[in-house]
């Protein structure tokens, strides 16, 4: 494509980072280091001494590694999902977000199965899985349903990047190095924008989202069995699957409009990611709220009205020990969102930013509720001399990593800027070239 | 002759009856010498790093590494071959809640044979109270080996396995440490070894799952139901080292169980004293049944004769809250 | 059964022992902190051979529960007459402090004027450790199990009779037996019983499972009697009621091989996913040729 002066014009302005970077940038990027390496610091000594180091102990034996895990892979998965649907949203709002939640849902698919790897004792005995594998075993299918999503993820991905790849191929005018327009040229794939690789990208692109829907889906689905699947009294639940699918939206919803906010205020991109991006999330979010705390009040309800012993004992602990946990992720992290976003006076960008705030803390907790008191709470009284072995805190290392995980989120996503421009450029041109026919013809 | 004068004396009662009572006939073929000398107390069946005590003829006492005396008389069983079981048997466990009193003797007995550290237990004796007005009870637990085991359904590798005799083990050179199957043992029966310890350097004898020993850092491990004792025709550490005789174990085929003092029909036992499983309503199908605490042998604060330590376990049982609280604890 | 002790170097021995150890050479002697347990017992087996035992234990004075065995230690057997000692055989302690030998069925013991057979066994001692001897007195008494099925009733016949030295069989009368079946671990008792004139029959039971072949193995058994000592007796039939069910081969969660309708539906899955994931890739490949031929078309070569 031959681009024209406004395009190139265009670029320029969207493509701020690949060309240079600010001394605060690079501030950013040594903190996020700092923490990664606090991470991979802690892993080393978990690698050579064991998981000793953890706070887990044979009743709580996943701790808030699984909570990353879950919150990670839901939010990619959510991110898939949503930009499964914007692919057949013909909207031209949509083409300023698209890119921020496929970047979210790669990098969240990338990092969250770290946490789960975490867990797993001998790591070096990993290829057993492959060398002699159980179909049976519900960790078996989340294997291979990460492992499928993430190749899924990866080719929808780059097939929304090959246009993009295209036209910074042909920016001549873009200062950058040698090596990257390298690059540019060999991800482009000698993409020109003709008319049949045009109708055949679409084609596949198509096809993919639609898939990409579904793995997510499925992959969730797995995820929320491998604790529904079990007898465990907080666990075996049938409703856990599409919980997690809502609750995994819920939050993806709101990291996406956190990430929205962050980009658009460091970017000076308030053009492209303007007001009614944030209200129509928001009331996304506001919508998967009541559905999401609909779905957790069912859950907790029926646990409470049937009061199974076991049950009963499970609840008892939530509403004592983990009181205000439990106050902080379904109460405030449910109801909170809801009333900011419900008024529509309310809904302003820092108003739908805090609530989406909310709502990933408030998530975070859930998902500790749902692990950690379960795994307390066993058919068979804990009776044990050892403390650690009867109630679960994490020590500083699970923490470190914990922590390093989001470091490391931000620290991909920055660094990602530096390769991709944000806002996919072949986009907005199509879109203008489609505006600007429609001015001639009119 | 001291043991005489007791009469019913374990020692005397191992040396005579056992002769004459226990099976000849052994799975490995052992002779009554071996079978004669199933006294806990002396005899040899412990473990790599388990030391035995001897009186050497010159008056000295020697430690001896319980393994360089030849404890395992037939082959080492290898992974591959502990997968498939003792051909058709299928072990069962019965514990008579009415006779136990806390004594811990299980839990020792199978600490020593598995070399397992002071809190590690794959035995554990629990008070249970199932109701404020329910009379309590010590309720000794290993693994339950379930006939339909979930720990199995979900191993992604099978390192863990349900083996023809209904034994169900791990191997720990193949489990990863996923821990999936401990979060998914409704009875929590299932540990892991979460740091290094030096015992589990000990390579003196070759690993087998059929013993647990040496342990592995990063992976699960459990009450076995100590299928190399099985073989050489022995009763499980638990069941050999209870006083009272609370422990019987035996083959559900031959429909015979035995706690080393009485051996009796296991249909005639579970029908006469109301034998059930625990949690029968989860559909694991265990292996371990339980005879109720009725007509107990022994009062319940007998047991309460233990480190004070372990009682401290039992601190938010209904019935140990109210003793304290009226300050008789 | 008569045990005799023999401890008459007992006292000489402390004596020692005390200067011994208060000249501070006794230093590494430990055995006087130790009682002696020193059993024997004899068993006629099945085969009509005779197991002679000896179990050699020390046991703390102090604490009782610590009970190491003397290992090691020579046991002479000995059968015992009026004017010598036969030596039958000689073992070593093992392990677990015992020393056994069989004597085959063929001996011919000497018996006393009474008919007993006079056993010993005898530890002869060593510096450290006191000497020891233990004496049995046994008549042989001959125990026959038989099995049969009269009138399709399975019926045990045990009958015990001794031989007098004429070589006359006596019926054995007021003895006391057990009738046990033998399991994975241990015997199971099924009958008590009292010998009356050399005989006692009496129904098997008909719901025993026996093993796999539905053999049992039937024992009968004299215990501890002041005459004849142990005596075992053992024969083996097809009576059990074994009930072999075909084993649960079953594809199920928790065999090694799941069911097959969990291989059907991951395969489709995994297939159709991952056809689709290479047909785009292919796509890919045609557009990067397209791309080629566009290039050499539309971009002049510089």
């Amino acid at each position: 494509m031959i681009l024209n002066n406004n395009h190139k014009a265009l670029v320029t302005e969207l493509t701020p980072m690949l060309e240079k970077s600010s001394r605060s940038f690079y501030i950013w990027i040594a903190i996020l280091t700092g923490f990664v390496t606090l991470g991979f610091v802690a892993f080393v000594i978990q690698m050579v001494q064991g998981q000793i180091v953890t706070g887990m102990r044979d009743n709580v034996v996943w701790g808030i590694y699984e909570v990353n895990f879950i919150l990670f892979v839901g939010v990619s998965y959510s991110g898939a999902f949503i930009s499964g649907i914007l692919h057949f949203i013909q909207s031209r709002r949509k083409n300023s977000v698209s890119r921020i939640i496929e970047i979210i849902t790669v990098l969240c698919l990338c990092i969250g199965p770290i946490f789960i790897l975490l867990c797993i004792g001998r790591l070096d005995r990993l290829h057993y899985l492959f060398l002699y594998p159980r179909i049976q075993s519900p960790i078996t299918w989340d294997i291979l349903a990460i492992m499928t999503d993430l190749v899924g993820c990866f080719i929808y991905l780059y097939l929304t990047f090959i246009p993009d790849f295209a036209i910074l191929r042909d920016s001549d005018h873009l200062k950058i190095p040698a090596w990257k327009k390298k690059l540019y040229k060999t991800l482009a794939i000698g993409y020109h924008h003709t008319p049949s690789q045009k109708k055949r990208l679409h084609k596949i692109t198509k096809t993919m989202s639609a898939m990409v829907i579904a793995l997510a889906i499925v992959a969730y689905t797995v995820l929320a069995w491998i604790f529904s699947l079990t007898l465990q009294p907080g666990w075996n639940s049938t409703i856990f699957a599409p919980y997690f699918i809502i609750g995994g939206i819920y939050t993806g919803v709101a990291v996406i409009i956190l990430v929205m906010y962050v980009v658009r205020r460091t970017l000076n991109l308030e053009k492209y990611i303007d007001k009614s991006h944030f209200t129509i999330a928001g009331l996304v979010l506001l919508v998967f709220s009541l559905v999401y705390g609909y779905f957790t009040f069912s859950e907790y309800f029926a646990r409470w009205f049937s009061h199974k012993t076991i049950d009963e004992k499970l609840l008892n602990t939530l509403f004592t020990r983990y009181f205000w946990t439990f106050i902080i992720a379904n109460y405030i992290g449910i109801l909170v969102p809801i009333a900011i976003l419900f008024f529509k006076k309310l809904r302003t960008i820092r108003n739908i930013t805090i609530a989406a705030l909310i709502v990933l803390i408030g998530s975070w907790l859930n998902r500790y509720l749902i692990i950690i008191p379960t795994l307390e709470t066993p058919y068979i009284p804990i009776q044990d001399t050892r403390i650690d072995y009867v109630f679960y805190s994490a020590t500083w290392i699970e923490w470190a990593l914990v922590i390093s995980g989001f470091a490391a989120f931000m620290l991909f996503f920055s660094l990602l800027l530096k390769i991709v421009p944000i806002i996919p450029l072949s986009g907005i041109i199509e879109s203008e070239n489609e505006s600007t026919t429609i001015t001639n013809d009119q | 002759m001291e043991d005489n004068k007791k009469g019913k004396s374990t020692n005397r009662r191992n040396f005579l009856k056992l002769g004459l009572m226990s099976s000849v006939s052994a799975i490995a073929g052992t002779t009554i010498l071996s079978s004669l000398t199933s006294d806990d107390e002396t005899s040899g069946h412990s473990h790599s790093g388990e030391k035995i005590r001897l009186l050497t003829t010159d008056g000295k006492i020697v430690e001896v590494d319980a393994k360089s005396i030849n404890n395992y008389p037939e082959a080492h069983i290898t992974p591959e071959e502990s997968r498939k079981g003792i051909p058709n048997k299928h072990f069962v466990m019965v514990i008579d809640l009415a006779k136990c009193k806390n004594a811990r003797k299980c839990v020792e007995g199978c600490q020593k044979g598995h070399n397992l550290d002071p809190d590690e237990e794959f035995m554990k004796v629990h008070l249970m109270q199932d109701h404020e007005e329910g009379a309590p009870y010590w309720f000794p637990k290993g693994c339950f080996h379930c006939d339909q085991p979930p720990c199995v359904t979900v191993c992604p590798t099978g390192a863990t396995f349900k083996r023809e005799d209904g034994i169900v083990l791990i191997d720990n050179d193949r489990c990863i440490g996923c821990k999936f199957c401990i979060t998914s043992c409704p009875y929590s029966a299932r540990q892991f070894n979460w740091g290094h310890k030096d015992k589990y350097d000990d390579k003196s004898q070759p690993y087998s799952p059929e013993t647990s020993t040496p342990g592995t850092v990063g992976t699960v491990t459990k009450c076995d139901f100590c299928p190399d004792l099985l073989r050489q025709g022995k009763l499980p550490y638990c069941a050999s080292s209870c006083p009272m005789g609370v422990i019987y174990f035996g083959d559900k085929n031959e429909d015979i169980v035995t706690n080393g003092d009485e051996t009796v029909r296991f249909s005639e036992l579970i029908a006469a004293r109301g034998g059930y499983r625990h949690l029968e309503h989860l559909g694991t199908k265990p292996n371990v049944y339980y005879l109720p605490a009725v007509n107990r042998q022994f009062p319940l604060e007998r047991g309460f004769n233990v480190d004070e330590k372990i009682m401290d376990r039992y601190k938010d049982v209904p019935l140990i809250k109210k003793l304290k609280e009226e300050g008789k604890l | 059964m008569k045990y005799n002790f023999s401890n008459h170097r007992f006292t000489t021995l402390m004596v020692l022992l005390f200067f011994i150890s208060f000249t501070g050479f006794g230093q590494e002697n430990v055995a006087k902190k130790f009682k002696m347990l020193y059993k024997f017992n004899t068993i006629k087996q099945a085969d009509n051979t005779r197991l002679l035992e000896v179990s050699f234990i020390a046991r703390n004075k102090k604490n009782k529960k610590d009970k190491p065995p003397v290992f090691d230690a020579e046991i002479q057997f000995y059968n015992t007459t009026e004017t010598e000692d036969i030596l039958l055989g000689t073992a070593k302690t093992d392990d677990t402090g015992h020393a056994s030998i069989t004597v085959p069925a063929s001996h011919k013991y000497t018996l006393d004027a009474a008919g007993y057979i006079n056993l010993s066994a005898k530890f002869k001692g060593t510096d450290q450790l006191k000497r020891k001897s233990k004496k049995i007195q046994v008549k042989d008494i001959f125990l026959e199990l038989d099995l049969k099925e009269i009138d399709s009733v399975k019926t045990v016949i045990v009958k015990a009779f001794t031989i007098d030295s004429l070589g006359v069989k006596i019926k054995a009368n007021n003895v006391d037996v057990i009738i046990s079946i033998g399991a994975m671990i241990s015997k199971m008792k099924i009958e008590e019983a009292t010998l009356k004139n050399g005989l006692y029959t009496f129904e098997f039971p008909t719901d025993i499972p026996g093993n796999i072949a539905q053999n049992i193995d039937i024992y009968t058994t004299i215990e501890d009697h002041d005459e004849y000592g142990n005596v075992i007796q053992k024969s083996n039939e097809k009576w059990g009621v074994y009930d072999s069910k075909e084993l649960d081969s079953k594809n199920t969660l928790w065999s090694k091989y799941a069911p097959l309708w969990m291989y059907i539906l991951l395969g489709v899955l995994l297939g159709g996913i991952w056809i689709n994931f290479i047909y785009t890739l292919f796509q890919l490949k045609t557009i990067k040729k397209e791309g080629l031929t566009f290039e050499a078309e539309n971009i002049p070569k510089t």
